[in-house]
Protein backbone atom coordinates (compact mmCIF):
# COMPACT_ATOMS: atom_id res chain seq x y z
CA UNK A 1 0.00 0.00 0.00
CA UNK A 2 1.54 3.28 -1.10
CA UNK A 3 1.41 6.33 1.17
CA UNK A 4 -1.26 7.85 -1.07
CA UNK A 5 -3.38 4.69 -0.88
CA UNK A 6 -2.94 4.66 2.89
CA UNK A 7 -4.12 8.27 3.02
CA UNK A 8 -7.24 7.48 0.97
CA UNK A 9 -7.98 4.41 3.08
CA UNK A 10 -7.65 6.46 6.25
CA UNK A 11 -10.06 9.07 4.92
CA UNK A 12 -12.65 6.45 4.03
CA UNK A 13 -12.14 4.83 7.44
CA UNK A 14 -12.87 8.18 9.04
CA UNK A 15 -16.14 8.19 7.10
CA UNK A 16 -16.95 4.88 8.76
CA UNK A 17 -16.43 2.44 5.92
CA UNK A 18 -15.86 -1.00 7.35
CA UNK A 19 -13.83 -2.25 4.38
CA UNK A 20 -11.24 0.42 5.05
CA UNK A 21 -10.71 -0.86 8.57
CA UNK A 22 -10.23 -4.33 7.18
CA UNK A 23 -7.69 -3.08 4.61
CA UNK A 24 -5.68 -1.21 7.23
CA UNK A 25 -5.65 -4.21 9.52
CA UNK A 26 -4.57 -6.56 6.74
CA UNK A 27 -1.79 -4.19 5.75
CA UNK A 28 -0.30 -3.37 9.15
CA UNK A 29 -1.30 -6.21 11.49
CA UNK A 30 1.72 -8.33 10.52
CA UNK A 31 4.22 -5.74 11.69
CA UNK A 32 2.27 -5.02 14.83
CA UNK A 33 1.98 -8.72 15.64
CA UNK A 34 5.74 -9.22 15.19
CA UNK A 35 6.49 -6.24 17.40
CA UNK A 36 4.18 -7.50 20.11
CA UNK A 37 5.66 -11.00 19.98
CA UNK A 38 9.21 -9.59 20.06
CA UNK A 39 8.52 -7.37 23.02
CA UNK A 40 6.38 -9.70 25.09
CA UNK A 41 7.87 -13.00 23.94
CA UNK A 42 4.44 -14.58 24.15
CA UNK A 43 2.57 -15.68 21.08
CA UNK A 44 -0.49 -16.68 23.09
CA UNK A 45 -1.31 -13.07 23.97
CA UNK A 46 0.06 -11.50 20.81
CA UNK A 47 -3.18 -11.73 18.83
CA UNK A 48 -5.24 -10.17 21.58
CA UNK A 49 -2.72 -7.40 22.05
CA UNK A 50 -2.58 -6.80 18.30
CA UNK A 51 -6.35 -6.42 18.25
CA UNK A 52 -6.11 -4.04 21.21
CA UNK A 53 -3.59 -1.97 19.30
CA UNK A 54 -5.87 -1.60 16.29
CA UNK A 55 -8.94 -0.89 18.40
CA UNK A 56 -7.06 1.92 20.10
CA UNK A 57 -5.80 3.19 16.77
CA UNK A 58 -9.23 3.17 15.13
CA UNK A 59 -10.85 4.86 18.09
CA UNK A 60 -8.23 7.59 17.99
CA UNK A 61 -8.00 7.77 14.21
CA UNK A 62 -8.94 11.44 14.17
CA UNK A 63 -5.90 12.30 16.28
CA UNK A 64 -3.54 10.83 13.67
CA UNK A 65 -1.46 13.58 12.07
CA UNK A 66 0.20 12.57 8.83
CA UNK A 67 2.51 15.61 9.10
CA UNK A 68 4.24 14.14 12.18
CA UNK A 69 4.84 10.70 10.75
CA UNK A 70 3.52 7.83 8.71
CA UNK A 71 0.67 5.59 9.76
CA UNK A 72 3.23 2.80 10.24
CA UNK A 73 5.24 4.70 12.85
CA UNK A 74 2.02 5.84 14.55
CA UNK A 75 0.63 2.34 14.92
CA UNK A 76 4.04 0.94 15.86
CA UNK A 77 4.20 3.49 18.67
CA UNK A 78 0.77 2.30 19.88
CA UNK A 79 1.97 -1.30 19.63
CA UNK A 80 5.14 -0.54 21.60
CA UNK A 81 3.21 1.24 24.35
CA UNK A 82 0.61 -1.53 24.49
CA UNK A 83 3.25 -4.23 24.80
CA UNK A 84 5.25 -2.32 27.41
CA UNK A 85 2.18 -1.65 29.51
CA UNK A 86 1.33 -5.35 29.27
CA UNK A 87 4.82 -6.27 30.46
CA UNK A 88 4.59 -3.81 33.32
CA UNK A 89 1.35 -5.41 34.43
CA UNK A 90 2.77 -8.91 34.25
CA UNK A 91 6.21 -8.52 35.72
CA UNK A 92 8.16 -5.87 37.66
CA UNK A 93 10.40 -3.48 35.70
CA UNK A 94 13.95 -4.60 35.10
CA UNK A 95 16.57 -3.18 37.37
CA UNK A 96 19.12 -0.72 36.06
CA UNK A 97 22.05 -2.65 37.57
CA UNK A 98 22.88 -4.23 34.25
CA UNK A 99 23.26 -0.86 32.59
CA UNK A 100 25.38 0.37 35.49
CA UNK A 101 27.63 -2.63 35.11
CA UNK A 102 27.76 -1.97 31.41
CA UNK A 103 29.00 1.56 32.03
CA UNK A 104 32.00 0.16 33.86
CA UNK A 105 32.96 -2.04 30.86
CA UNK A 106 35.47 -0.92 28.26
CA UNK A 107 34.35 0.49 24.93
CA UNK A 108 34.74 -2.07 22.11
CA UNK A 109 37.25 -1.10 19.42
CA UNK A 110 35.47 0.04 16.25
CA UNK A 111 37.50 -2.23 14.00
CA UNK A 112 36.52 -5.26 16.05
CA UNK A 113 32.85 -4.46 15.66
CA UNK A 114 33.34 -3.87 12.01
CA UNK A 115 35.18 -7.13 11.58
CA UNK A 116 32.88 -9.20 13.62
CA UNK A 117 29.70 -7.92 12.00
CA UNK A 118 30.88 -7.82 8.44
CA UNK A 119 32.13 -11.37 8.13
CA UNK A 120 29.65 -13.98 7.04
CA UNK A 121 30.41 -16.83 9.30
CA UNK A 122 27.74 -19.33 10.32
CA UNK A 123 29.21 -19.92 13.75
CA UNK A 124 29.43 -16.19 14.37
CA UNK A 125 25.83 -15.71 13.24
CA UNK A 126 24.65 -18.42 15.63
CA UNK A 127 26.56 -16.85 18.52
CA UNK A 128 25.21 -13.44 17.61
CA UNK A 129 21.65 -14.75 17.51
CA UNK A 130 22.05 -16.23 21.00
CA UNK A 131 23.53 -12.95 22.22
CA UNK A 132 20.63 -10.98 20.77
CA UNK A 133 18.11 -13.34 22.32
CA UNK A 134 19.73 -12.83 25.71
CA UNK A 135 19.12 -9.08 25.49
CA UNK A 136 15.98 -7.51 26.95
CA UNK A 137 13.09 -7.49 24.53
CA UNK A 138 13.06 -3.69 24.24
CA UNK A 139 16.69 -3.74 23.16
CA UNK A 140 16.00 -6.51 20.68
CA UNK A 141 13.21 -4.37 19.33
CA UNK A 142 15.52 -1.39 19.00
CA UNK A 143 18.09 -3.46 17.14
CA UNK A 144 15.40 -4.82 14.81
CA UNK A 145 14.00 -1.39 14.08
CA UNK A 146 17.40 0.10 13.43
CA UNK A 147 19.42 -2.66 11.78
CA UNK A 148 16.78 -4.89 10.21
CA UNK A 149 13.91 -2.55 9.31
CA UNK A 150 16.35 0.32 8.79
CA UNK A 151 14.12 2.92 10.34
CA UNK A 152 15.51 6.38 10.95
CA UNK A 153 16.45 7.56 14.41
CA UNK A 154 13.55 10.03 14.33
CA UNK A 155 11.05 7.29 13.54
CA UNK A 156 12.37 4.95 16.23
CA UNK A 157 12.51 7.83 18.71
CA UNK A 158 8.88 8.59 17.94
CA UNK A 159 7.88 4.93 18.29
CA UNK A 160 9.50 4.33 21.65
CA UNK A 161 9.04 7.86 22.86
CA UNK A 162 12.61 9.06 23.36
CA UNK A 163 14.80 11.65 21.71
CA UNK A 164 17.27 10.82 18.95
CA UNK A 165 20.23 11.60 21.26
CA UNK A 166 18.97 9.22 23.91
CA UNK A 167 18.32 6.65 21.21
CA UNK A 168 21.89 6.94 19.90
CA UNK A 169 23.17 6.42 23.40
CA UNK A 170 21.01 3.38 23.92
CA UNK A 171 22.10 1.84 20.63
CA UNK A 172 25.72 2.37 21.59
CA UNK A 173 25.15 0.57 24.88
CA UNK A 174 23.45 -2.31 23.13
CA UNK A 175 26.36 -2.71 20.74
CA UNK A 176 28.79 -2.68 23.65
CA UNK A 177 26.77 -5.32 25.40
CA UNK A 178 26.76 -7.52 22.31
CA UNK A 179 30.51 -7.16 21.96
CA UNK A 180 31.13 -8.33 25.48
CA UNK A 181 28.71 -11.19 25.09
CA UNK A 182 30.44 -12.34 21.95
CA UNK A 183 33.93 -11.96 23.40
CA UNK A 184 33.02 -13.75 26.63
CA UNK B 1 26.20 6.01 11.94
CA UNK B 2 24.48 5.14 8.68
CA UNK B 3 27.69 3.66 7.26
CA UNK B 4 28.15 1.59 10.38
CA UNK B 5 24.63 0.22 9.95
CA UNK B 6 25.28 -0.72 6.32
CA UNK B 7 28.47 -2.55 7.21
CA UNK B 8 26.82 -4.72 9.83
CA UNK B 9 25.52 -7.29 7.41
CA UNK B 10 26.12 -10.15 9.85
CA UNK B 11 23.96 -8.44 12.46
CA UNK B 12 21.21 -7.89 9.90
CA UNK B 13 21.42 -11.54 8.94
CA UNK B 14 21.07 -12.62 12.55
CA UNK B 15 18.11 -10.33 13.09
CA UNK B 16 16.38 -11.53 9.93
CA UNK B 17 16.77 -15.13 11.04
CA UNK B 18 15.33 -14.26 14.42
CA UNK B 19 12.40 -12.52 12.76
CA UNK B 20 11.68 -15.63 10.73
CA UNK B 21 11.75 -17.70 13.91
CA UNK B 22 9.13 -15.50 15.46
CA UNK B 23 5.81 -16.88 14.40
CA UNK B 24 3.74 -15.18 11.75
CA UNK B 25 0.25 -13.86 12.53
CA UNK B 26 -2.26 -16.71 12.82
CA UNK B 27 -4.78 -17.26 10.07
CA UNK B 28 -8.19 -15.71 10.41
CA UNK B 29 -6.94 -12.98 12.70
CA UNK B 30 -8.49 -10.32 10.47
CA UNK B 31 -11.95 -11.90 10.61
CA UNK B 32 -11.75 -12.31 14.35
CA UNK B 33 -10.67 -8.71 14.72
CA UNK B 34 -13.54 -7.47 12.56
CA UNK B 35 -16.00 -9.43 14.69
CA UNK B 36 -14.52 -7.92 17.84
CA UNK B 37 -14.62 -4.49 16.24
CA UNK B 38 -18.34 -4.83 15.55
CA UNK B 39 -19.03 -6.31 19.00
CA UNK B 40 -17.27 -3.51 20.80
CA UNK B 41 -18.97 -0.96 18.55
CA UNK B 42 -15.71 0.72 17.80
CA UNK B 43 -16.84 1.40 14.23
CA UNK B 44 -20.12 2.84 15.42
CA UNK B 45 -18.28 5.30 17.63
CA UNK B 46 -16.12 6.37 14.73
CA UNK B 47 -19.17 6.74 12.51
CA UNK B 48 -20.89 8.92 15.06
CA UNK B 49 -17.83 11.09 15.57
CA UNK B 50 -17.38 11.52 11.82
CA UNK B 51 -21.03 12.54 11.45
CA UNK B 52 -20.57 15.10 14.19
CA UNK B 53 -17.77 16.75 12.27
CA UNK B 54 -19.11 16.43 8.77
CA UNK B 55 -22.71 17.50 8.74
CA UNK B 56 -24.43 20.19 10.71
CA UNK B 57 -27.57 20.17 8.49
CA UNK B 58 -28.22 16.64 9.75
CA UNK B 59 -28.71 17.98 13.24
CA UNK B 60 -31.25 20.47 11.88
CA UNK B 61 -33.12 17.69 10.15
CA UNK B 62 -33.05 15.69 13.36
CA UNK B 63 -34.41 18.63 15.33
CA UNK B 64 -37.21 19.08 12.79
CA UNK B 65 -38.03 15.40 13.00
CA UNK B 66 -38.14 15.55 16.77
CA UNK B 67 -40.44 18.55 16.64
CA UNK B 68 -42.72 16.89 14.12
CA UNK B 69 -42.96 13.70 16.13
CA UNK B 70 -43.65 15.56 19.37
CA UNK B 71 -46.32 17.74 17.71
CA UNK B 72 -48.01 14.67 16.27
CA UNK B 73 -47.95 12.99 19.66
CA UNK B 74 -49.55 16.05 21.32
CA UNK B 75 -52.23 16.20 18.62
CA UNK B 76 -53.06 12.52 19.02
CA UNK B 77 -53.22 12.88 22.79
CA UNK B 78 -55.52 15.89 22.52
CA UNK B 79 -57.79 14.07 20.06
CA UNK B 80 -58.02 11.10 22.42
CA UNK B 81 -58.88 13.35 25.35
CA UNK B 82 -61.54 15.36 23.46
CA UNK B 83 -63.13 12.52 21.51
CA UNK B 84 -65.99 10.76 23.34
CA UNK B 85 -65.17 7.28 24.48
CA UNK B 86 -67.17 4.64 22.57
CA UNK B 87 -67.46 2.55 25.71
CA UNK B 88 -69.13 5.40 27.54
CA UNK B 89 -71.61 5.85 24.69
CA UNK B 90 -72.41 2.18 24.76
CA UNK B 91 -72.86 2.28 28.50
CA UNK B 92 -75.27 5.22 28.19
CA UNK B 93 -77.20 3.36 25.50
CA UNK B 94 -77.37 0.27 27.65
CA UNK B 95 -78.70 2.28 30.58
CA UNK B 96 -81.30 4.01 28.42
CA UNK B 97 -82.49 0.99 26.45
CA UNK B 98 -81.88 -2.15 28.41
CA UNK B 99 -82.90 -3.07 31.92
CA UNK B 100 -80.34 -3.39 34.64
CA UNK B 101 -78.37 -6.62 34.93
CA UNK B 102 -80.36 -9.20 36.72
CA UNK B 103 -79.01 -11.66 39.25
CA UNK B 104 -75.65 -10.09 39.01
CA UNK B 105 -74.52 -11.56 42.28
CA UNK B 106 -75.62 -15.00 41.20
CA UNK B 107 -73.59 -14.64 38.03
CA UNK B 108 -70.61 -13.59 40.04
CA UNK B 109 -71.20 -16.66 42.12
CA UNK B 110 -71.19 -18.78 38.99
CA UNK B 111 -67.94 -17.20 37.80
CA UNK B 112 -66.39 -17.66 41.18
CA UNK B 113 -67.47 -21.27 41.21
CA UNK B 114 -65.99 -21.76 37.77
CA UNK B 115 -62.64 -20.54 39.03
CA UNK B 116 -62.70 -22.32 42.38
CA UNK B 117 -64.61 -25.55 42.53
CA UNK B 118 -66.84 -25.51 45.59
CA UNK B 119 -68.80 -28.40 46.87
CA UNK B 120 -72.39 -27.56 46.10
CA UNK B 121 -75.31 -29.96 46.29
CA UNK B 122 -76.13 -31.33 42.89
CA UNK B 123 -78.94 -29.72 40.95
CA UNK B 124 -81.58 -32.03 39.63
CA UNK B 125 -81.58 -30.39 36.23
CA UNK B 126 -78.19 -31.02 34.63
CA UNK B 127 -78.67 -28.32 32.02
CA UNK B 128 -76.71 -25.15 32.69
CA UNK B 129 -78.92 -22.35 33.87
CA UNK B 130 -76.59 -19.60 32.74
CA UNK B 131 -74.74 -19.35 29.54
CA UNK B 132 -71.60 -17.33 29.24
CA UNK B 133 -72.84 -15.58 26.12
CA UNK B 134 -75.34 -12.75 26.48
CA UNK B 135 -78.65 -13.97 25.15
CA UNK B 136 -81.12 -11.62 23.50
CA UNK B 137 -84.72 -12.51 24.09
CA UNK B 138 -87.29 -12.21 21.34
CA UNK B 139 -90.14 -9.71 21.87
CA UNK B 140 -92.65 -12.48 22.64
CA UNK B 141 -90.48 -13.83 25.38
CA UNK B 142 -90.10 -10.33 26.78
CA UNK B 143 -93.89 -10.02 26.98
CA UNK B 144 -94.18 -13.37 28.72
CA UNK B 145 -91.43 -12.48 31.15
CA UNK B 146 -93.04 -9.14 31.91
CA UNK B 147 -96.29 -10.97 32.62
CA UNK B 148 -94.47 -13.38 34.90
CA UNK B 149 -92.81 -10.53 36.69
CA UNK B 150 -96.17 -8.89 37.32
CA UNK B 151 -97.56 -12.16 38.65
CA UNK B 152 -94.62 -12.66 40.92
CA UNK B 153 -94.89 -9.10 42.17
CA UNK B 154 -98.48 -9.75 43.21
CA UNK B 155 -97.49 -12.91 45.05
CA UNK B 156 -96.72 -12.29 48.71
CA UNK B 157 -93.43 -13.34 50.12
CA UNK B 158 -94.04 -16.72 51.70
CA UNK B 159 -92.67 -17.76 55.02
CA UNK B 160 -91.23 -20.87 53.37
CA UNK B 161 -88.93 -18.69 51.32
CA UNK B 162 -87.08 -17.58 54.42
CA UNK B 163 -84.10 -19.70 55.36
CA UNK B 164 -84.71 -21.91 58.34
CA UNK B 165 -82.24 -23.32 60.77
CA UNK B 166 -80.74 -26.52 59.54
CA UNK B 167 -82.08 -26.16 56.06
CA UNK B 168 -79.39 -26.50 53.39
CA UNK B 169 -78.53 -23.43 51.35
CA UNK B 170 -79.16 -24.35 47.77
CA UNK B 171 -78.43 -22.28 44.75
CA UNK B 172 -81.27 -22.44 42.25
CA UNK B 173 -82.30 -25.76 43.64
CA UNK B 174 -85.90 -25.74 42.48
CA UNK B 175 -87.17 -25.97 38.96
CA UNK B 176 -89.22 -22.83 39.37
CA UNK B 177 -86.09 -20.84 40.07
CA UNK B 178 -84.43 -22.24 36.99
CA UNK B 179 -87.46 -21.39 34.88
CA UNK B 180 -87.56 -17.89 36.25
CA UNK B 181 -83.91 -17.44 35.59
CA UNK B 182 -84.32 -18.66 32.05
CA UNK B 183 -87.32 -16.49 31.33
CA UNK B 184 -86.07 -13.34 33.01
CA UNK B 185 -84.87 -10.70 30.59
CA UNK B 186 -81.40 -9.89 31.62
CA UNK B 187 -78.35 -8.31 30.14
CA UNK B 188 -74.95 -9.74 30.71
CA UNK B 189 -72.42 -7.17 31.84
CA UNK B 190 -70.34 -5.88 28.98
CA UNK B 191 -67.10 -6.29 30.85
CA UNK B 192 -66.08 -8.87 33.34
CA UNK B 193 -64.28 -6.43 35.63
CA UNK B 194 -67.26 -5.19 37.67
CA UNK B 195 -68.46 -8.73 38.19
CA UNK B 196 -65.06 -9.85 39.32
CA UNK B 197 -64.82 -6.85 41.62
CA UNK B 198 -68.17 -7.66 43.10
CA UNK B 199 -67.17 -11.26 43.52
CA UNK B 200 -64.05 -10.12 45.29
CA UNK B 201 -65.97 -7.81 47.56
CA UNK B 202 -68.49 -10.46 48.44
CA UNK B 203 -66.82 -13.66 49.41
CA UNK B 204 -70.18 -15.36 50.12
CA UNK B 205 -70.77 -18.07 47.58
CA UNK B 206 -74.12 -19.50 48.73
CA UNK B 207 -77.37 -17.67 48.13
CA UNK B 208 -80.62 -18.58 49.61
CA UNK B 209 -83.88 -18.31 47.73
CA UNK B 210 -84.85 -15.43 49.95
CA UNK B 211 -81.73 -13.48 49.11
CA UNK B 212 -82.20 -14.11 45.42
CA UNK B 213 -85.79 -12.94 45.62
CA UNK B 214 -84.76 -9.77 47.45
CA UNK B 215 -82.12 -9.11 44.87
CA UNK B 216 -84.55 -9.62 42.04
CA UNK B 217 -87.11 -7.26 43.51
CA UNK B 218 -84.53 -4.57 44.20
CA UNK B 219 -83.33 -4.80 40.63
CA UNK B 220 -86.90 -4.62 39.37
CA UNK B 221 -87.53 -1.46 41.36
CA UNK B 222 -84.44 0.14 39.93
CA UNK B 223 -85.55 -0.88 36.44
CA UNK B 224 -88.95 0.74 36.88
CA UNK B 225 -87.35 3.89 38.19
CA UNK B 226 -84.96 4.00 35.27
CA UNK B 227 -87.76 3.50 32.78
CA UNK B 228 -89.76 6.33 34.32
CA UNK B 229 -86.75 8.60 34.17
CA UNK B 230 -86.04 7.70 30.55
CA UNK B 231 -89.67 8.24 29.66
CA UNK B 232 -89.57 11.71 31.14
CA UNK B 233 -86.45 12.54 29.20
CA UNK B 234 -88.02 11.32 25.97
CA UNK B 235 -91.15 13.36 26.55
CA UNK B 236 -89.10 16.50 27.16
CA UNK B 237 -87.07 15.82 24.06
CA UNK B 238 -90.21 15.41 21.96
CA UNK B 239 -91.53 18.71 23.22
CA UNK B 240 -88.28 20.44 22.46
CA UNK B 241 -88.24 18.99 18.96
CA UNK B 242 -91.74 20.23 18.30
CA UNK B 243 -90.78 23.65 19.52
CA UNK B 244 -87.72 23.79 17.31
CA UNK B 245 -89.72 22.65 14.29
CA UNK B 246 -92.32 25.35 14.76
CA UNK B 247 -89.64 27.99 15.20
CA UNK B 248 -87.93 26.85 12.01
CA UNK B 249 -91.15 27.01 10.07
CA UNK B 250 -91.89 30.48 11.36
CA UNK B 251 -88.51 31.71 10.17
CA UNK B 252 -89.00 30.47 6.61
CA UNK B 253 -92.67 31.45 6.29
CA UNK B 254 -93.32 34.99 5.11
CA UNK B 255 -96.15 36.45 7.17
CA UNK B 256 -98.91 37.78 4.90
CA UNK B 257 -101.93 39.76 6.00
CA UNK B 258 -104.23 36.96 4.82
CA UNK B 259 -102.32 34.16 6.44
CA UNK B 260 -102.70 33.69 10.14
CA UNK B 261 -99.63 34.10 12.26
CA UNK B 262 -97.89 30.87 13.36
CA UNK B 263 -98.90 29.73 16.70
CA UNK B 264 -96.09 29.59 19.18
CA UNK B 265 -96.19 27.04 21.87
Amino acid sequence: MTPHETELTLQSALRGEQTSYRRLFEEYSGGVYTTVVRLTGKTEVAEELTQDVFLRAFNALQSFDSQRGTFYTWIQRIAYNTAISYLRQKKPPEAETIDLELDRLDEPPPEYLHESFSEKDESKIERLMRAIESLPTTEQHLLTLYYFEERSLQEIGYIIGISTAALSSRLSRIRKKLYHKLSA
Amino acid sequence: MKEERNDNTILREALSRLAVRQSAPPEGMTDRFMQRLVQEKAITNVEISSQKNSAKPNSRVLKLRVWAVSAAAVAIFAAIMVWPQPEQEEQVAVVAQAPMPYFSSAESFNKQSALEPIEVPKVSNPEPTHSSKPHIMPPQAKEISAQQQQEEREEPLLANDFPQEGSPTVVMSTESEIVSLKSEPRQEPTTSEPTSERSNQRPQTHFTTYELELDRRATQAVDEHTLLYVGEILAVQQLQQKEYLIEALSIFQQPTPEQPKPIRI
